[in-house]
Formats: C-alpha cells, structure tokens, sequence
C-alpha cells in the first residue's frame, strides 16, 4: 500500500513540476514577447528599411515552390508571387511528377517553352526530366521532375538557384505581398551572420481574400479554427520570438522560410525521409554552426508572412496533429547525440532536452499525470493545499498565457477589425485550455503508437501517402507544439 | 483584462479621429507654409505638437525649397535645436533614435555634425537613424564616417551605400582616401562605392584594385569595373578571370560581359564548360551578353549547360 | 476640361503625397481628380480621360508601370501623358518606365516645384 501512495505522491510531484517549468518557461518567453515586440514595433517608426532596399545591392532570392497534383490553385499561386514588392527575385515552380494537368495549366498561363537550367549536384535529388522558362514572365522557371517528395522537390529547387539567398514555400499559402521585404530585413541588417529567418504563419480561415490579398480579418466561424487561432497567436507570438532570443529558434515554418543557399547545401539540404522536414533542417542548421563555432544567427521576423488555411474537422486535424508529432520525435532522435551535449551550447543544454521532455513526452506527463495526481488528491496523498497549486499551474496560468498571447497581438498589430472577436476569442482561452489541449494530449500521445509502428519501411510509406493527403494534410507544417 | 483591451480599443479610436480631425482643420495652414512661406497663425499647445507631426511627416515626401520652409518652420520653434539635444542626451535609446530619425526629415544642413556623432553611439537603432538621417540630409562631409561604420559592421552596410547614393558624386573625393587604406575592408568597401558613385575618370584607380592583395578587394574592383570601367582596362579584367580566388574570376567575367569585350569571348566560353557552378554561370552569361549566337554555337560544340542556358535565355528574350 | 483648366489624375496609395501633389497642382491652376490605387485610377481615368496622369510607381493591386502599360494599350487613353513618381532609385527603373510608355519620371522625395515644371513641359509639348 505503502508503495502505491509514494508512487501517487511521486507522479503527483513531477507533474506540479512539469506544468511549474512549462508554464513557467512561457511566462518568461512571455514577458520577452513583451519587450520585444514593443521594441520591434516603435522601431518601425525610425528603422531604415524602405531606404536601404532601394539599392542594387540587394541580394536576390529565389523563390522555390513545390508543387503536386495542385492543379485547382497552381497558376494563382504563381500570379501571386509574381506580385510580391522586392527589387529582385525568380520563382522556380518544381513539378513534382504530378498525375494531374498542373504541367498543362502552367505552360499554357505562363508560355512556358523549354530551355536548359543548369543544376548544382552537391545535393542529390530524383532525376530532373526537363526545365521550362516563362516567356512571359522570365523570372518564372519550372523544373519537371520524378517524384520524389516534398523536401525533395525543395533540394531540387535549391540546386539550380542562381540567387544567394532561396525562400521555400507552399502552394497553398497565401503569401503577404510584402513578405520577402519583411523577412530580408535581419539579412540586410546583418548579412555576414543571418542564415535564416521566418515569419508569423496566420490563419486564413474566416477572412475575406480579394486578388490573393486579404482583405478583412475576421474569426473563422468553425470552433475548432478559432481554437487554432488562439494556439498559433501563443505559438508564433510568444514561443519563437523567446526562442530565437537563445537563438535556438527550431522552427521556421514549412509555409514560408528564407535560407541562405550556401548554408543549405552545406548541411545538404531537407532530409527525404522524415515527415518533419522543416524542423529537422533548421536543428541540422543549428549544430552545424556551433560544432564548428561558426558565428550564426537564425532569425524570426514578428511580422505575418503568410496565410494558411487550417484543418476545420477533427478528422484532419488529429492526422495533422499525429504527423506533426511524428515528426518531431523523429527529428529529435536522430539528433540525439545533441541533446544535453555541451557543444552545442544553449541548443544542447538547454532547447533540446525541453523539447524532448516537455513537449515530446509532454503529453504523456499531462494525460497520466493529471489524471493520477486527481486520483492522489481524492485518495488522500495529496494535500488540499499541493492540489490547488496543481490546479493553478495546469488552468489557470495556462489560461492567463492564452489572455496574454491574445493581448499582445491586439496591442501590438490590431489585425482584428471587430472587437467582437476579442471577447469571442477570450472565451475560448477557456475551452482552449479545459478541452482542446486535453484532445491534442490524446492525439499525440496516438502519435506514439504511430512511430512504433512505422518505424520499418518508413520511405515508400512517405511517397504514397503525399499523394494520398488531402492538400490540407500534406502541408508540411512547423511541428505546431504547445511552446512553439 | 477583456475590459482593458476593449477599453483601450475605444479610446484609441478616439484619440485616432480627434487627431484626425485636428489634422484635418491644419491642413490648409500647413500647406500654405510649405508652399508660399506663410506664416501660421498663433495656435493652442496640441495644435502646434499636430502640425508639428503633419509637417514632419510631410518633410519626409519633399525636397527642395518646399522642404527648406518645413526645415526653416522647425528651426525657428526650436524644435531642431530640441531634437539635437535629444538625441545626444536623452537616456532612452528608442528617444534618441526617434529624434536621429526626426532630424533627417526637418533638419537643417547644420545637423549633419551632431548626426555623425551619433554614429557612435552604443544603442544601434540610434546609429541606423542617424545614418539613414545623414543620406537624406546628403551631407558630403559624413562620407567617411559613413564608410568606417559600414566595414565595421556599426551599420548594415546596405544602408551605408544608400546614404552615399543620396550624398552622391560630392563623396567621391572622400572615398577616394580609402583606397589605400590598411583595413581590406574598406579599401574594398571603397571600391565598391567608387564604382557606384563615378565615372570614367576613377576606372584607373579602380583597375589597381585588381592587383590588390585582398581578394574581397580584387573582386569589387573588377565588379566596378564593369560599370564604370572602358577598353583600356579590358587586358586587366581578362588577366582577372585566371585568378586563384572564384569569385573574383566570376565578377571580372561579369564585367567583361557588360562592357562587351568580344575579344574574351574565348576565354569566357571555356571557363563555361569547365570552372566551378557560379564561375561558369558568369562567363556563359557574359558570353550570352556579348554575342548570344556565338553562345548558342560554343553551347553545342562544348555541350557545356551554363552556355546552353545562356544562350536559351537570350534567344527567348 | 469643360472649364477651361487642364485635368491631372493623381494616383499615390499614400495619402500624404496625394495631398501635396493635389494641393500643389490645384493652386498652380489645373483640376484634380486623385485616386488611391492602380485601378481606381485606371477606371477614373477612363470616365474623366484626363489630360495628365501622375501615377506613383509602389501601389497595391496595380502598379504605375502596369497602370501605364495599360493606358497605351486603352484606345481613349492612349496620348495622355504619363509622369511616374518613385522611390526606388535604380537607373534600370528609370528605364523600365520609359519602356512602359511614360512620358516622365520623378523621385521620391520630390520637389513640388519641379513637378509643376515638368508637367507644363509635358502639357505644353502635347
């Protein structure tokens, strides 16, 4: 008996500690927000970065968008980045052996007409078939290619590149007419250090969209949106501009993200066998700086960058989940050499281990632990005092953070037309917190399951399912974690 | 806290629209100032700080005598002599900042001296405004300060070259200094500089550049070169592109390119079939640039992409 | 034109400029229609056929360039003269809008001065 209560009072101590450092950790991250933003903000009034992209020295990018079967959306995509403000740039579209008309609506909106394209072969790819340029529009070139994947179509985009710097993007995002501008900014600031940079992800559903811009934002009218809205305010606000203060930001989101090109052939660029390509590129990034003590920096623009459309069914929204989770498990442990490993400073000290224990067993601890530290307080072992502590940690400062996201956002950007939506949004924060993370827990923790399970033939599984997903699923998305 | 945020909403709002409104009814006044010189009638505290806000943000759209009389506006009501004060003493860098930026705006010429102090100072806000302040006040004698903040990394060095573009040929002369300097950097920083703000008279200084030792120097030179460059440093350019380093050999090719040297198309095509990816890629361009025909046979007879690209892209534009 | 005084169009996303530009041309003598982005100027200009437009080049939905481009190839419009306002500095945009078919082009930040003198130089050519 005796050992049964020690090992209630034991779970019940782990999990008040877990939700302490959790909670605790968003705080700070939290406070940082504060500042940060509110530096970022007033610093617009004098920062200099209309006058210095006037220049011919700006560094050009390449934009890469992979593309399959995106038959339905394909030509507005191209348009839309055709209309994005920066001094110089080319789109490079990669076919990714789509089994649909996609090849047939780009050549005929764009007059492609073939032309040769020489590709680096540093990074090997699936063979390329054949290159087309726009006579129409020069800048546009498309790569034919076999199949290969998502990340492998990127490789592919980023070894014919002819810009330093490559911006990766998705076919279904929406992407702000300014983005390019506003993610360069830390480049021109800092050229000899920055080697990426992302930007704010929103969330398209609900708002108003008039010649791929959006034009009114307003809450999406599906609960299960609005609670994503929520989550993603917290996410991008408070996590990444905390993380990338340690300059241990993990993840620039698959949507939209500019790298150095160099700096992405040196590491030798996305990984083809893994669902969570975008995170395990950027902790490649990271260790290969610090191990060779290259001076570096990874950088998260505080401006919105894009709009994504999110998952509106349980359904899909549960196979993103267990997917994004996969994929950090994955990206985790085959860079766990680097966790709690001093080379790799404030990453391995500090960044990898919290994601390990706190996010990727995270929901193990929330699930099992909630549950049992409630069955410890009714059985006794838990004093009132340690249960309302427990309470307070796990609610209700999770709800005050979901406040504060919210407030931030509405302080600083004010994106959100009717104040309708701020009272609707923090009556959510409830339901966020007592319902939907519990959901997320479960998904996750099905993610488990998941990776035993597919540990074997883990390649072919990949190539069939993308082309299976439906494209809201196959979006490669940041691993979207509690913190991040 | 939902009370606070909506309460701050609505104030907001109002605050947003009496501004608005008081804009609205200065307008005239301020119009009348920036383009007859008339004299504004005695206005109430917050009227004046409104103007003071139109006009300043008017300043930044103009220039020339219109904008002399916002700048004579701001001196006689002291708020220049205010800003500078600021700027060098206020304990809040986002203040100084804020008054470095004002001051490139409704400044005077005279600004310029305690703008260039200010670009030493320790918060970096302050010396990006105070930089981007010095290229719209386009004062010359800012010019080395300017370029040591760059090579230094005190400034983005892209904002750096922009304040030089405004200040324009009158820096050439203090650019000219740099050139010999110890620091590669700024000789080649120099460089690069001389290439975008002169003429044909530098290209010869320029070319000895070329011989540098520095190869971040050799390569800007040769990149100048090809904008201000003529024949008589075309034998020096093709010497360039058997340099050790790539990216020299890559800039002097694109130089050889824009100045359209027939004679190297020999050289260039055969580095498009064998040197490295982004060395290649500049001599086939060159190549395409100089003669796209010539590009579309040496692509065939070497079989070498760069070239084949080349020359596609020139036959379809 | 019906009262005797030349119609400009003026076309800046930014209310400031519009304003300056408007004030300054209004108070040299000329009526001034003024439109806020690339296709409220084009269907403006369309109804009124203006006998100038000055367009700034960085506006949303459609820009000077395009704007202009579209003005050439519009029967009613096509000899109105075009001036180009812009910020951006390189010597291949200067080109670029000449290319389009403009008739001038100004930098940000600009001399109301000058451009009153450049648009008597352009209306007295025409």
């Amino acid at each position: 008996m005796s050992a049964l209560h020690t090992a209630l009072f034991v779970v019940g101590v782990i999990t008040i500690t877990y939700f302490a450092i959790v909670n605790g950790t968003y705080l700070v991250f939290t406070v940082i927000a504060w500042r940060s933003l509110s530096s970022h903000l007033r610093g617009r009034t004098y920062s200099a970065v209309e006058e210095a992209f006037n220049s011919p020295f700006t560094p050009g990018i390449t934009v890469i968008l992979p593309a399959f079967n995106e038959s339905a959306g394909i030509v507005e995509s191209v348009y839309s980045l055709l209309a994005l403000r920066y001094p110089s740039y080319e789109v490079i579209v990669v076919n990714d052996g789509s089994t649909d008309d996609t090849m047939a609506r780009l050549t005929t909106a764009f007059d492609l007409v073939p032309a040769h394209r020489a590709v680096r072969s540093a990074i090997p790819t699936q063979p390329i078939q054949a290159s087309y340029v726009s006579r129409r529009s020069p800048a546009v070139w498309v790569l034919d290619k076999a199949n290969g994947g998502k990340a492998d179509a990127l490789n592919a985009g980023i070894s014919a590149a002819s810009c330093p710097y490559v911006c990766c993007v998705d076919a279904d995002a929406l992407i702000e007419t300014d983005a390019l501008l506003r993610v360069a900014a830390p480049i021109l600031d800092d050229p000899d250090n920055v080697v990426a940079t992302g930007g704010i992800v929103r969330i398209a559903n609900g708002s108003t969209i008039d010649h791929g811009r959006v034009t009114g934002v307003r809450l999406p009218s599906n609960p299960l949106a609005v609670l994503q809205v929520l989550e993603y305010f917290r996410a991008f606000l408070i996590g990444r501009v905390g993380w990338t203060r340690l300059n241990a930001l993990l993840i620039i989101s698959g949507a939209f993200g500019l790298f150095q090109r160099q700096a992405l052939e040196e590491v030798g660029g996305y990984a083809t066998d893994t669902v969570g390509e975008d995170m395990e590129l950027v902790v490649r990034l990271h260790r290969h700086f610090r191990a060779r003590e290259i001076p570096y920096r990874i950088e998260f623009v505080a401006d919105p960058v894009c709009w994504t459309e999110v998952p509106e069914d349980l359904g899909s929204l549960s196979r993103q989940r267990r997917r994004w989770h996969r994929g950090l498990g994955q990206t985790l442990w085959r860079h766990r050499d680097a966790t709690f490993n001093p080379r790799y400073g404030a990453l391995g000290l500090l960044v990898m281990p919290y994601f390990v224990f706190l996010e990727f067993f995270g929901p193990v601890v929330e699930t099992v632990g909630t549950a049992l530290t409630i069955v410890a307080f009714i059985v006794g072992d838990l004093s009132g005092a340690s249960f309302v502590a427990f309470l307070v940690l796990a609610f209700l400062v999770a709800i005050l953070l979901s406040i504060a996201a919210l407030a931030l956002e509405e302080f600083n950007f004010r994106r959100h037309q009717h104040t309708r939506d701020i009272v609707s949004l923090v009556s959510y924060t409830l339901l966020e917190n007592l319902g939907y993370r519990q959901l997320n827990d479960l998904w996750r923790m099905i993610a488990f399951v998941d990776l035993a399970r597919r540990k074997q033939g883990w390649g072919a599984q990949q190539r069939r399912g993308i082309g299976n997903l439906s494209a809201a699923e196959a979006r490669s998305h940041p691993t979207l974690t509690k913190s991040q | 806290m939902l009370g606070v945020l909506i309460l701050r909403r609505a104030h907001l709002a109002r605050q947003e629209r009496r501004r608005r409104e008081m804009e609205d009814a200065l307008k005239g006044i301020a119009m009348e100032l920036l383009h007859a010189g008339a004299e504004p009638p005695p206005l109430g505290e917050e009227e004046r700080r409104a103007l003071a806000d139109l006009l300043g943000r008017y300043a930044r759209a103009l220039r020339g005598p219109t904008h002399d009389r916002i700048v004579d506006y701001f001196e006689r009501e002291g708020t220049v002599a205010r800003e500078l004060e600021v700027m060098t003493g206020a304990r809040a860098g986002w203040r100084r900042a804020t008054a470095a930026f004002r001051l490139g705006d409704i400044g005077p010429a005279s600004a310029a001296g305690g703008l260039c102090a200010a670009l030493e100072d320790p918060d970096r806000d302050v010396r990006i405004a105070a930089g981007r302040s010095l290229g719209r006040l386009r004062a010359p004698e800012a010019t080395a300060s300017l370029l040591s903040a760059a090579v230094d990394r005190r400034l983005p060095p892209a904002l750096v070259r922009w304040a030089l573009l405004q200040i324009g040929a009158p820096a050439l002369p203090r650019l000219l200094p740099g050139l010999t300097d110890d620091n590669e950097r700024l000789r080649a920083g120099a460089v690069q500089l001389i290439g975008l703000l002169g003429g044909p008279s530098e290209a010869a200084q320029i070319e000895d550049g070329l011989r540098d030792t520095s190869a971040m120097v050799r390569a800007q030179a040769a990149r100048a070169l090809g904008r201000i460059g003529g024949e008589r440093n075309l034998p020096a350019l093709r010497t360039a592109t058997w340099d050790r380093i790539p990216e020299v050999r890559e800039a002097a090719a694109e130089a050889l390119g824009q100045l359209r040297d027939r004679d190297s198309i020999e050289l260039l095509a055969i580095r498009a079939a064998g040197d490295q990816f982004e060395v290649a890629r500049a001599c086939a361009r060159a190549v395409a640039a100089i003669d796209p025909e010539e590009a579309a046979q040496r692509a065939t007879a070497t079989g070498s992409v760069h070239l084949f690209e080349a020359a596609d892209l020139a036959g379809i534009l | 034109m019906s009262d005797g005084k030349p119609t400009i169009l003026v076309a800046d996303d930014e209310e400031d400029v519009r304003e300056l530009v408007s004030y300054r041309l209004t108070r040299s003598g000329y009526d001034v229609i003024d439109a806020v982005d690339g296709e409220e100027a084009f269907r403006l200009a369309a109804e009124h056929v203006p006998d100038l437009m000055v367009l700034d080049v960085m506006m949303p939905r459609l820009d000077g360039y395009e704007l202009t481009k579209r003005v050439r190839a519009e029967e009613s419009l096509r000899s109105v003269p075009v001036i180009l306002l812009t910020a951006r500095s390189q010597e291949t945009d200067v080109g670029r809008g000449f290319e389009v078919g403009a008739d001038d082009y100004l930098k940000k930040p600009f001399n109301p001065d000058e451009l009153v003198a450049r648009v008597r130089a352009v209306l007295g050519r025409r």
